[in-house]
């Protein structure tokens, strides 16, 4: 249902035109906006139009659907948008500004939109296009990916920026721009760790991936020189998975072309370090070419990692470097560790499940003295009711399996029982809202949705007016929204009740518009 | 002393010239000489001073016949003179021949010791000779840091009690002094003779002596030089570090030092060479001409008192001990060639008490030697014994038989097959396997005076090696040699006459102490054919099978320890508390085993790849494990709680940048 307002202005406009006979190539409606694919934060959903320079912030609650939705000026040369982590009322927008050479030179930013506007924007002066942010949303990396390239003459591929998002913009100190050191090589990959004991001290740290060197960063104080440590000394080695050991001030490294597993130490420093702590590198036997590995720690509190290769999943003590490789009756590439019972066992303790997309199969193996015991440990679950394409962990050892083609299944990983639910979709691109334990399926040009409430594993759709261009899930401490989106240059999108998906829906039309005809 | 009533002591005999010494008796029925070499019992006094030559005497016809003397030369070698045959009237035979002609092979003497750690206190060093480099890791912390050493740095040996190594780098003939501290190194380069490939560093690590020893030559076949050797002056002020170039004797052997630390004793082919340490200091290197050992051979086992006043050697298959004072090269011998069983005579008032010194009981007298020649009729050595009776018969009116004197002497080979020093360098002792004897030598009264020898046979027993325990208390007899004698002698050095046999399960390769004395190692030779064999009693199981036991020196209790491999490197911690053992390369798995040495139990551990070397590091109480991997893998053990971390690929952490 349109609202009153913009009814009145497609109206207005409308009349305009007839009766001006106005050049329709010069029409604004006729501009069409260059949008990222809408984004959401509390309450709003953020249409960014790179060609615009702007942002649409449009008000989706009840209340406030006929309120015109507020258009925020963004730096020149937007890139990227990104929801904050740990912030749902924060949007992360990066823009390469304008190069001196531009009519209106505008320096590079990274800006912190909020649904009143601009609520930071630290600036710098390189054209960054990678941004990692910590899984709490503090800190941010930004770094050029790979196949980068600059519209000036040169660029440092090295460099990167720090920013705490917690502290305001501060010339020179926040961002913190560096450049890292390497051996030859360029990042690849930027992974935030959780708090860890390091040397006796709660820390954080940023580790830069390359091929096959790392750089440490201690987020605690990026004055303090980055350490670089050769992991491999002349195989190439694909690094890509980082695990944290936080108790152990460890850090495991696994490359998608390495048979190893490479740890780093990181131990009290000698007197001639600046950093607080130094990295003491070593590496495990980690099977042949390893897909995923994993920590855990045994009944004994000894620190274990699980690495998982087509049919074998190989256990290694990670104090003596003794693996112990137990074959697999299917073939797996990914572990998830859970604690839990089994259908013998009813301990809660440390199992592991192995799968892989694509495959019909999963396998559970009891951790708890499976270095003794090895395939007397496993079983297999096979013949579910097609192959899976995605393995959705849920809360209480419960996981979502996507079936290729249609349908799904819960999996209960206590019970080790599979519930297969038909579907007549593919689920391939549904979406999980874990805050209401619901899978909504909005295939882009269909004009239904279809919705699966996990808890009573109740169906239902929602025939909309028009074919679904985007879906978002809009947060909310009262009522949070589903908005689907459709494509015109106006501005049109259907927002759904995610508590009652079921109830009428409310439609807003023509927010591209507003401040068109002031 | 033990009292058995076959044995008496009795002193010497006041015979003709070529009377000798009497060592000792025993009553001696028709038996072979084998069987006599099995009954000999007792603790003799060797009473050698009648009729033996002593001081420095030559060769004259007062001189003893047979039988121990004592001869001093100065700076010479030459057969004894003393080793004469025989004699007339004398119940004396050959003195060499003796009892039983049993051709046994010499004793194997393996270099069955506690592995020396190539650690610190609290450092391990690992040389990475394909980076020049030497990795140094914290076993505290397993912090790494590496430093660059010379061109293909090779081998490597620490100095004990410090935080300090020295390296050997073949590719550049220099060698790379390394001291570590608060996870930081410094090096310093110092030139070396070209093809060095061994290290000895003195107790104090001020010095340390760096030599090619051509036992460990590469299988490459490159030499070093036979008679160059570098002393490293060590400091930890760097500027007073310097290496001095010295000639020694050919072939360096081994190199030993005094407890001060002031000199070395190289020991080569020809002798032994010595290095004032302080005198080379000052004036540079030198000639340091050997002191000669007697005739040039390559089997002197010798051994260098810890004062450094004496060295002591022996040669295989012979029973000639020489000891050579270092300051004087004034040479002495004793020559252990004869030993005199007197047969006890069967009238009971000639039996004397167990204390029954030289001068009690009746005497022997030329009479008594033809009794004693019948009682030699038995074995190769009665021949003499038995002619030179008939002899002494011939010439007297035939007697009645008398049963109370005692048969002549029985002369068996005493060819030592094993000498040892003791640890405070004051006595040595002498096995004579053909004997199953131990002879006591103080050193250096027993050359000029060989009355200060003693001898205790072991009854019953085949003993050809000795390993004395570090507090020099105790001593372990024993022989290498056999498949099948599975027994093991404890001496009390004190009271060696209550010596304690141990019955093992299998037979003996090698032996080692514990450092506190309290337990021995003992590895176990392995029989042919396979022990899992299907119809095999245990015995032979066992025999087939590889092994080790443990001893206890004082309860002598002993446990065995049947493993699937050889023994490989081992270490002892510190404390004595435990001992960590690895296995060879032909052992199927990455085993070590961990022995508690209060208790004797054992706990198996496996590593992730290969171990081959083992050490303690002290300060940090761990054990380190060495493995083959082609990242180099160590592997750090509490000794204490068994907790084990490792490091792998430590080289690359020389490349850390911050």
């Amino acid at each position: 249902m349109l609202s009153t307002r913009l009814s009145l202005q497609i109206g207005l406009l409308a009349a305009a035109l007839c009766l001006g006979g106005c050049d329709e190539a010069s029409s604004p409606l006729n501009e069409r906006l260059d949008l990222l694919a809408p984004h959401a934060i509390n309450d709003h959903v953020v249409f960014i139009d790179k060609k615009g320079d702007q942002a649409f912030v449009v008000n989706v609650t009840d209340a406030e659907l006929n309120t015109s939705p507020s258009r925020v000026a963004l730096p020149q040369g937007v890139r990227s948008a990104t929801s904050r982590n740990g912030h749902s009322d924060q949007l992360l927008i990066l823009a390469a500004g304008a190069g001196a050479t531009s009519e209106s030179p505008e320096r590079a930013a990274l800006t912190v939109l909020d649904s009143s506007g601009i609520a930071e924007s630290y600036e710098f002066d390189s054209t960054f296009n990678v941004l990692s942010q910590s899984s709490d949303g503090r800190f941010v990396i930004l770094s050029y990916s790979e196949n980068a390239t600059s519209e000036s003459m040169l660029f440092n591929p090295l460099e990167i920026a720090i920013i705490d998002l917690d502290v305001p913009f501060a010339e020179g100190t926040n961002p913190r721009l560096r450049t890292l050191r390497s051996f030859g090589d360029s990042p690849k990959k930027v992974i935030f760790s959780p708090e860890m004991t390091i040397t006796g001290e709660t820390r954080r740290l940023a580790v830069v991936l390359f091929d096959r060197d790392v750089a440490l960063l201690d987020l605690g104080d990026t004055t303090l020189p980055d350490i670089t440590v050769p992991v491999s000394e002349s195989r190439s080695l694909g690094l890509s998975q980082v695990e944290f050991d936080t108790v152990e001030g460890q850090i495991y490294l696994r490359g998608d072309s390495s048979d190893d597993i490479y740890v780093l130490s990181l131990v009290v420093p000698d007197a001639s370090r600046v950093n607080a702590f130094q990295p003491s590198r070593t590496q495990l036997d980690g099977g042949s070419n390893p897909e995923d590995i994993a920590l855990y720690r045994t009944g004994d509190d000894e620190s274990r990692v699980i690495s998982v290769s087509s049919f074998t999943a190989t256990i290694i003590d990670a104090g003596t470097s003794r693996t112990y490789p137990i074959g697999l009756d299917s073939a797996a590439s990914r572990v998830l560790l859970f604690n839990g019972e089994s259908p013998f066992d009813a301990n809660l303790e440390e199992r592991a499940l192995f799968y892989k997309p694509g495959s019909q199969s999963l396998s559970f193996l009891d951790l708890d003295d499976a270095e003794e015991r090895g395939h007397r440990n496993l079983q297999t679950l096979t013949g579910l009711q097609g192959s899976y394409s995605k393995l959705i962990p849920l809360a209480d050892n419960t996981a979502l399996l996507i079936h290729t083609g249609t349908g799904l299944s819960l999996l209960d990983m206590d019970e080790r029982t599979v519930t297969p639910i038909g579907s007549s979709q593919s689920l391939g691109d549904a979406t999980f809202d874990a805050a209401h334990q619901t899978l909504w399926l909005a295939p882009q040009g269909s004009n239904t949705i279809g919705f699966l409430d996990l808890t009573n594993s109740h169906p239902g759709e929602v025939a909309l007016d028009d074919t679904i261009d985007n879906f978002v899930m809009v947060p909310s401490e009262t009522a949070p929204k589903l908005v689907l989106t459709h494509d015109t240059n106006l501005g049109y999108m259907t927002i759904l009740n995610a508590s009652d998906p079921g109830s009428s829906p409310s439609a807003l039309r023509g927010y591209f518009l507003d401040g068109v005809l002031q | 002393m033990r009292n058995y009533d076959e044995l008496r002591l009795r002193r010497p005999v006041p015979m003709e010239a070529e009377s000798m010494g009497l060592l000792m008796t025993t009553r001696t029925p028709a038996l072979s000489p084998a069987e006599r070499l099995r009954k000999a019992r007792g603790t003799a006094l060797v009473l050698a001073g009648l009729g033996l030559c002593v001081g420095a005497c030559s060769a004259s016809e007062d001189s003893l016949s047979s039988g121990v003397s004592a001869r001093s030369e100065e700076g010479s070698f030459g057969a004894s003179s003393d080793m004469s045959t025989g004699g007339t009237g004398s119940s004396f035979g050959s003195g060499s021949g003796g009892a039983g002609e049993v051709s046994l092979p010499p004793e194997v003497e393996l270099s069955a010791e506690f592995e020396l750690p190539k650690a610190g206190q609290r450092y391990v060093y690992a040389a990475s000779p394909e980076h020049d480099s030497v990795a140094v890791i914290d076993a505290e912390t397993l912090a790494i840091h590496t430093v660059e050493a010379g061109e293909t740095p090779t081998y490597l040996q620490t100095l004990a009690g410090s935080d300090a190594a020295i390296v050997l780098n073949v590719g550049s003939d220099d060698a790379t002094i390394i001291r570590s501290a608060d996870g930081k190194s410094t090096t310093m380069e110092l030139d070396v003779m070209t093809g060095a490939n061994a290290i000895a560093v003195s107790p104090d690590g001020a010095h340390a002596v760096v030599y090619f020893d051509a036992a460990y030559a590469s299988s490459a076949g490159q030499l070093g030089s036979f008679q160059d050797i570098t002393v490293l002056t060590l400091d930890a002020d760097e500027t007073k570090q310097h290496s001095t170039a010295m000639t020694v004797g050919f072939r360096p052997i081994r190199v030993f030092f005094n407890t001060e630390g002031t000199h070395a004793y190289v020991v080569t082919e020809e002798g032994v060479s010595i290095l004032d340490f302080a005198a080379i200091d000052t004036d540079g290197g030198t000639i340091a001409a050997p002191v000669p050992l007697g005739p040039t051979a390559e089997s002197l086992d010798v051994s260098v008192t810890p004062d450094g006043k004496y060295a002591i050697g022996r040669e295989e298959g012979s029973s000639i001990v020489r000891l050579v004072a270092l300051d004087s090269a004034e040479l002495q011998e004793i020559d252990l060639s004869s030993l005199a069983i007197i047969p006890m005579p069967t009238n009971p008032d000639a039996d004397a008490g167990p204390d029954a010194g030289p001068d009690s009981g009746p005497e022997l007298d030329a009479g008594d030697a033809g009794d004693a020649g019948d009682a030699g009729d038995a074995g190769d050595a009665g021949d003499a014994d038995t002619d030179s009776g008939g002899d002494n018969a011939d010439t007297e009116p035939s007697p009645p038989p008398d049963t109370t004197s005692p048969p002549p002497p029985e002369i068996i080979s005493l060819a030592v097959t094993d000498l040892d020093l003791s640890p405070t360098g004051d006595f040595a002792l002498a096995v004579a396997r053909d004997a199953s004897a131990v002879v006591r030598i103080p050193i250096p009264g027993a050359f000029t005076d060989t009355s200060q020898l003693t001898v205790q046979f072991i009854e019953d027993e085949l003993v050809g090696s000795v390993a004395f325990a570090p507090d020099g208390n105790q001593a372990l007899l024993y022989t290498t040699i056999s498949q099948t004698n599975e027994r093991i002698t404890i001496l009390d050095l004190d009271a060696p006459e209550d010596y304690r046999t141990v019955q093992l399960r299998k037979a003996i390769k090698a032996v080692a102490i514990a450092p506190d004395s309290d337990s021995a190692l003992i590895i176990h030779h392995k029989l042919e054919g396979d022990a899992n064999e299907i119809g095999l009693d245990v015995p032979t199981q066992i025999d087939r099978a590889y092994g080790y036991s443990l001893l206890g020196l004082d309860a002598g209790f002993a446990k065995l320890e049947l493993t699937d491999a050889p023994l490989g490197p081992f270490t002892s911690v510190p404390d004595g508390s435990a001992l960590f053992l690895l296995f060879d390369e032909s052992a199927a798995s990455y085993e070590l085993q961990r022995v508690n040495l209060a208790t004797f139990a054992v706990d198996h551990m496996t590593l992730g790849s290969r171990p081959v070397s083992i050490g303690s590091v002290p300060a940090s109480q761990k054990v380190f494990v060495g493995q083959d991997h082609p990242d180099g893998r160590i592997s750090f053990i509490d000794w204490v709680s068994s907790e084990i971390e490792s490091v792998t690929g430590f080289v690359l952490n020389s490349r850390i940048r911050e």
